[in-house]
């Protein structure tokens, strides 16, 4: 019997090693024949469907009328689950062709070398995104995506917790802004920034978190000390919860109970707020985005990548440059409130108006488009960006809650960050 | 004379006991029951009622079937549901029969590797799905499983937490009962389907409920399995209320109301064979 | 009275498919520990360089701590509590089956739900603190203290598993002829005398199955995590599964991922074992 369990066993590992060893390999097996003609190729979207359904297909009809004997196979996914789906399809040989990736997941698969170089495949339409914009694909100094919708920050505010704070205008610069959240705090108790994380905030301040090079962390500085300790003093003075400085709260709820005097976010998601109260949207107002000491903003970026295991690349980076040429996302920011990447789409007229709309969400896109040009992907161009950020959040959370000298916060992050860079 | 006043105390304490004791199980029942009081209050609550409001309104201020209408109208609910029925039946019906049968000699039979068996099925509880999810992937693969229901339905029809229960629930069968049958000349089979299984049945209920859930709930095989999406299921298909701007709380809690349906209506079915009958009644006879 | 090849007959189907869908991808798993694989580049073998790098992890460390602690908190709760849920409820009563589904609710409830309404009761000037105040207690830093983070996620958890593991008890309960507590009434035996000498000894396999799968599940949790405290604060509640997921999708790195599984494999292996050796002494039918 023992002989017998040991065969076994010894049967089970083979065939386990070579489930295993079989699959790195291959790839993109999708499809009939690798000549142009008769191309059939997969499009894998981010949590786009039923809403766009129509302007989708509408996309993908003109490209096939465009491109004879190429076939577009629109594929929806799950924004929570998308690593999980990316990963085990890239495992089995069936990743898309094209494929719609947040900016940090979209680095990681780059440096792994799963997505096409577009500053070769899409030299020749490189200067119509936003430079802001065109970054988010970067990985050292390759970019490996086309940045498609985006996001610039605006801002909703509740005019009557404003007003009860005795203010009748929201904040522009971030100085402003924490002296009113002092006011507004300890006349209403309810709070006004929100600094969840610092990944974001310290760039906007000017202070990169990454060297050039891309190997060395870089936001050790004199800069970043004196943020660091500004905001301990503040949380000190009780204007940033403990729920948000550990990110555990759910913005719009929390502004849709009116705990927020203002939220600085997408004016996409101001609908969510109507969702959850449509009361506390109905009188909110929007603005311009909080800006930081060096007047930057910061855009989260939607991108399109291809896979370098495609075996209809050519038809593949054809439709990734046609989903963001300016026609196409103008069409899309028509229907959702998002901006566009590319210039020409943003110099549509369509963007010009909303100024005095009594819809919170088109004012506020019609803000976020104006500062634009001055908005910028500010995630770090290296492959562990996600763990970088992490790290640099959670000594941010112990100088806050543990009272950790900000000097030893920032050495020890430096220290981690080095070493993720390696 | 003192008999019947003692008799009329204890019917007293009885009733006084029995109202303490319904009060007690209202009050477990209260606290267990506020989360899907919420979400269906929530899935009742016209366009302009807040949905996050303090204190939480439990009762809508103008109730509407809307929200169910719209989900209705949006997604192909009854295709989604005809898919997770299939799934389902599925679901329930391979781990009942063959974890059963997996179960029986590990419980009743004495055989050389018995508790090597048993380790390995408990092994492979022990190992979280994080890991072994591109393995199964690759083996669904190269199955030509990909698309498939089968990709969805085989790994998933012996799960090994079925087979322990099972083997739980056969542990406590009282020796004799095989042995009597054995005399009567009943083959290793009868003894399987005549004696063993009628005795668990509380057992193949439990077994039954939880599969049948995990079946209805599965989420993550599906949307790795499955290609075109009129072939998925309803918690699949209910995601899409779920998109990257539209975050519409009351559609997405009219969806999961829809989607708790039929496992009440599971519970409740099985939920009957959860009587002491079958066994005392074997004994006594 | 049976024979050896009955057992492998009624093994052979249900472990040909255990074989391939559950053993060898366990098995792959394994085999992936001592490798660098990433998906996307070719697989490497690296021997035993993860383990080493996993005994200097202080991360790991810190999680498994957490997970332990959790496990601590959630695990016997569970288990003993929901007996007394299930006797709650195995009574011969009109309406019982009403409450014996509304208690099993909160396992039907969404993740996403749950958490929401849960934070919310544990926001700073949420129920729970307002519970506190009524028994002038000063408020309490649910899941925003790192002493309290894992408590609180214990109670949501035992109030969710309850009635999943009352299920298991209540099934076990219909095996247990009443005529043994008739028995004990005649001899004036009290409510818990009954349950220690009757109830406790005969749910025994019941009870073994139970602790070793809320183990298994207390180790290997860590949605509810991710949905309401990230891992925080300062990854104090960040589980060993919690990391596993991160390894695994968020940095690639599987062979490290996998290597930490089997860590976790060995801890609950021994778990189960001493489980075994306490509350599985009649498995020898």
């Amino acid at each position: 019997m023992k002989k017998k369990i040991a065969l076994l066993l010894s049967l089970v590992m083979i065939v386990g090693l070579f489930a295993a060893c079989g699959s790195g390999a291959k790839f993109g097996k999708n499809g009939g024949g690798a000549k142009g003609k008769n191309a059939k190729i997969t499009f894998w979207t981010l949590s786009l469907s039923p809403t766009f359904d129509d302007y989708l297909h509408g996309v993908i009809k003109d490209f096939e009328s465009q491109h004879a004997g190429v076939k577009v196979n629109w594929q929806d996914v799950p924004f929570e689950q998308a690593e999980q789906r990316t990963l085990t399809a890239a495992s089995g040989g069936n990743l898309a062709d094209v494929i719609n990736l947040n900016t940090d997941f979209l680095k990681k698969l780059a440096a792994k070398g799963a997505l096409v170089d577009m500053n070769k495949a899409a030299a020749d339409v490189k200067d119509d995104y936003f430079e802001g914009a065109w970054q988010a694909g970067k990985v050292g100094d390759t970019v490996y995506a086309l940045p498609w919708y985006l996001t610039s920050g605006g801002l909703i505010y509740n005019p009557e917790i404003l007003k009860k704070a005795g203010f009748d205008a929201p904040p522009k610069t971030e100085e402003e802004a924490w002296k009113m959240s002092e006011v507004i705090h300890e006349k209403t108790g309810a709070y006004g920034s929100t600094p969840n994380s610092v990944h974001l905030y310290l760039p906007s301040n000017g202070v990169p978190l990454v060297s050039k090079d891309g190997k060395k962390a870089a936001f050790n500085t004199p800069k970043a000390l004196e943020l660091f300790q500004f905001l301990k003093k503040e949380y000190d003075k009780g204007l940033i919860p403990d729920e948000v400085v550990l990110d555990q709260v759910n913005m719009p709820e929390w502004y849709a109970q009116e705990k927020l005097a203002w939220w600085g976010t997408g004016p996409q998601l101001f609908r969510q707020v109507k969702d959850l109260s449509p009361e506390v949207y109905n009188k909110s107002d929007a603005a311009a985005a909080i800006v930081g000491s060096v007047g930057r903003r910061s855009m989260a970026v939607m991108n399109i990548a291809v896979s370098s295991k495609s075996r209809h690349q050519k038809e593949a980076v054809e439709f990734a440059k046609f989903i963001t040429n300016a026609d196409n996302q103008l069409k899309f920011s028509k229907t959702t409130p998002v901006l566009p990447s590319v210039k020409k789409a943003a110099e549509d007229e369509f963007f010009t108006k909303g100024a005095d709309s009594h819809d919170v969400a088109e004012k506020g896109r019609y803000y976020s488009a104006k500062q634009l040009g001055s908005s910028y992907d500010m995630l770090a161009p290296v492959e562990n960006v996600t763990q970088i950020n992490k790290v640099i959040n959670e000594e941010y959370r112990k100088v806050l809650l543990e009272d950790k000298n900000p000097q030893k916060a920032l050495d020890d992050a430096e220290a981690a960050v080095n070493k993720l860079l390696k | 004379m003192s008999n019947k006043n003692e008799k009329e105390f204890s019917v007293k304490r009885a009733t006084r006991v029995n109202i303490g004791y319904h009060i007690l199980l209202i009050l477990i029942a209260l606290i267990m029951v506020v989360p899907f009081i919420w979400t269906l209050s929530t899935s009742l609550k016209g366009q302009n009622e807040a949905v996050f409001s303090f204190p939480p309104q439990f009762i809508p201020g103008h109730p509407t079937f809307g929200n169910y209408a719209v989900v209705w109208n949006t997604l192909p609910i009854g295709r989604f549901l005809i898919n997770s029925l299939i799934l389902a039946v599925f679901g329930v019906a391979l781990p009942v029969v063959l974890c059963s049968m997996a179960a029986f000699p590990l419980a009743r039979m004495n055989f050389r590797g018995k508790n090597f068996v048993f380790m390995i099925i408990m092994g492979t509880m022990m190992i979280p799905g994080e890991v072994t999810m591109i393995p199964v992937y690759l083996i669904i693969n190269k199955l030509g499983l990909m698309g498939n229901y089968a990709g969805i339905i085989l790994p998933a029809a012996v799960p090994a937490m079925s087979i322990f229960l099972m083997r739980q629930g056969l542990l406590g069968i009282p020796k004799e009962m095989e042995e009597s049958a054995i005399i009567d000349g009943a083959k290793v089979w009868q003894i399987f389907l005549h004696i063993m299984l009628p005795m668990v049945k509380p057992t193949l209920a439990t077994m039954s409920i939880l599969n049948f859930i995990g079946a209805w709930n599965n989420f993550l095989w599906p949307l790795l399995v499955l290609e075109d999406p009129n072939t998925y299921p309803l918690t699949l298909g209910l995601y899409k209320l779920q998109g990257t701007f539209v975050a519409n709380t009351r559609m997405i809690a009219a969806g999961a109301i829809i989607a708790l349906v039929p496992i009440l209506a599971v519970f409740i079915f099985f939920q009957k064979y959860f009587i002491a009958a079958a066994y005392s009644s074997v004994i006594k006879g | 009275m049976y024979k050896a090849h009955h057992a492998w007959l009624f093994l052979a189907i249900p472990g040909i498919l255990l074989l391939i869908f559950t053993v060898i991808p366990t098995v792959a798993a394994l085999f992936l520990s001592f490798t660098n694989y990433n998906v996307f580049s070719p697989v490497g073998w690296v021997g035993l360089a993860n383990y080493k790098q996993l005994i200097h992890d202080s991360n790991f460390w810190s999680a498994m701590k957490n997970t332990l602690t959790y496990w601590v908190l959630v695990t016997p709760a569970l288990s003993i509590l929901s007996i007394f849920l299930a006797v709650l409820v195995n009574r011969k009563m009109k309406g019982v089956s009403v409450y014996r589904l509304i208690y099993y609710f909160p396992v039907l409830v969404s993740v996403v739900v749950t958490a929401m309404l849960w934070k919310w009761m544990f926001q700073e000037d949420g129920i729970m603190n307002y519970l506190l105040s009524i028994f002038n207690i000063a408020p309490a830093k649910w899941l925003t203290s790192k002493s309290m983070v894992m408590p609180s996620l214990a109670i949501v958890t035992i109030w969710q598993g309850l009635g999943y593991y009352m299920l298991f008890y209540l099934a076990g309960l219909q095996s247990i002829s009443e005529e043994l507590y008739e028995a004990a009434d005649l001899e004036g035996a009290g409510f818990w005398k009954k349950q220690f000498y009757i109830t406790f000894p005969l749910l025994r396999p019941v009870i073994f199955f139970v602790v070793v799968v809320s183990t298994m599940s207390a180790f290997k949790e860590f949605t509810m995590m991710l949905t309401m405290t990230k891992g925080g604060p300062i990854g104090s509640s960040k589980t060993v599964v919690y990391m596993i997921y991160e390894k695994a999708f968020e940095q690639l790195d599987m062979g490290y991922a996998s290597a930490i599984s089997f860590a976790l494999f060995l801890i609950i292996l021994v778990l189960t074992l001493i489980n075994q050796k306490f509350l599985d002494k009649d498995n020898q039918a």
